[in-house]
């Protein structure tokens, strides 16, 4: 379990972060870039691991919260969504990937993501 | 297999007439279901919530546009908020899945209609197509 997950952590912060969004994309676990994996977020990833989801197609999905055996409420569930949407920057690239952007555009980009990425630090 | 044929009739039937009438004919013989699946597609100019039942064919959908928001009030939140509560009343849903795709102005406000409405959400997922390097998209606007 534990090994597993570092595994993961350690195979999905090598890449960049376009190719973290890809692998985010397709698997159903929680990933935590530049982090360690906190516990309830573990917790949280082993209960949604568990149940099969009902949907025809499970694996695509940008960002997923699943309600689990708990009785979740439905603002709960939301507030974990919109984490789970901003930790997995889709909004970000729903923005950027509007328009087509040159070389100078894709820099500047990158430059503020970066310095705002910094500052988080 | 034999029950389907007339349900699909009857609904074309309803289609010829008038549209006014089809559209409140429509609303009244929307299927009730306890369980299904609540498309929420939130573009930038309209929000279009689309409720099926768990194998994926549509029971209802409501729109922006036919709840009596025009050209820029489609893509207000209230209009988002608006649409979502007129589907789920409409159906009558329990319990539901959420599938989200789309980043406009009526997408939070309709998940929170969703999640205020007393439906049990099992599941809620953003599905938004992301090409993995596709076509080249549209230049940007110059204002």
């Amino acid at each position: 379990m534990h090994a597993a997950a570092a595994a993961a952590t350690a195979g999905i912060i090598s890449p960049p972060t376009p190719r973290l969004l890809r692998a985010n994309t397709r698997a159903t676990f929680v990933s935590f870039p530049r982090r360690s994996p906190p516990t309830t977020s573990l917790l949280s990833a082993s209960s949604a691991l568990a149940p099969a989801p009902p949907s025809a197609n499970p694996k695509y999905h940008n960002a997923k919260v699943d309600e689990g055996d708990e009785e979740v409420d439905g603002e709960e569930l939301l507030q974990r969504f919109r984490r789970e949407v901003a930790r997995a920057g889709v909004m970000e690239e729903i923005r950027w990937r509007r328009r087509h952007e040159d070389a100078r555009d894709k820099r500047k980009r990158k430059a503020r993501s970066a310095g705002r990425r910094f500052r988080r630090r | 297999m034999t029950k389907a044929i007339p349900k699909i009739g009857s609904r074309r039937k309803v289609r010829i007439g008038l549209r006014r009438n089809a559209r409140f004919s429509l609303r009244k013989s929307a299927r009730r279901i306890t369980k299904g699946v609540i498309h929420v597609q939130a573009s930038f100019n309209n929000t279009i919530i689309t409720v099926t039942d768990p194998q994926g064919r549509v029971v209802f959908w409501s729109s922006a546009g036919t709840c009596g928001f025009k050209s820029s009030r489609k893509a207000s939140p209230y209009a988002g908020q608006r649409t979502a509560v007129d589907a789920i009343r409409t159906v009558g849903l329990q319990r539901a899945e959420v599938m989200v795709k789309g980043a406009g102005s009526g997408r939070d406000a309709a998940l929170r209609a969703i999640a205020k409405s007393g439906v049990r959400l099992s599941c809620i997922r953003d599905v938004t197509p992301m090409p993995h390097n596709g076509c080249r998209p549209p230049k940007k606007r110059r204002l």
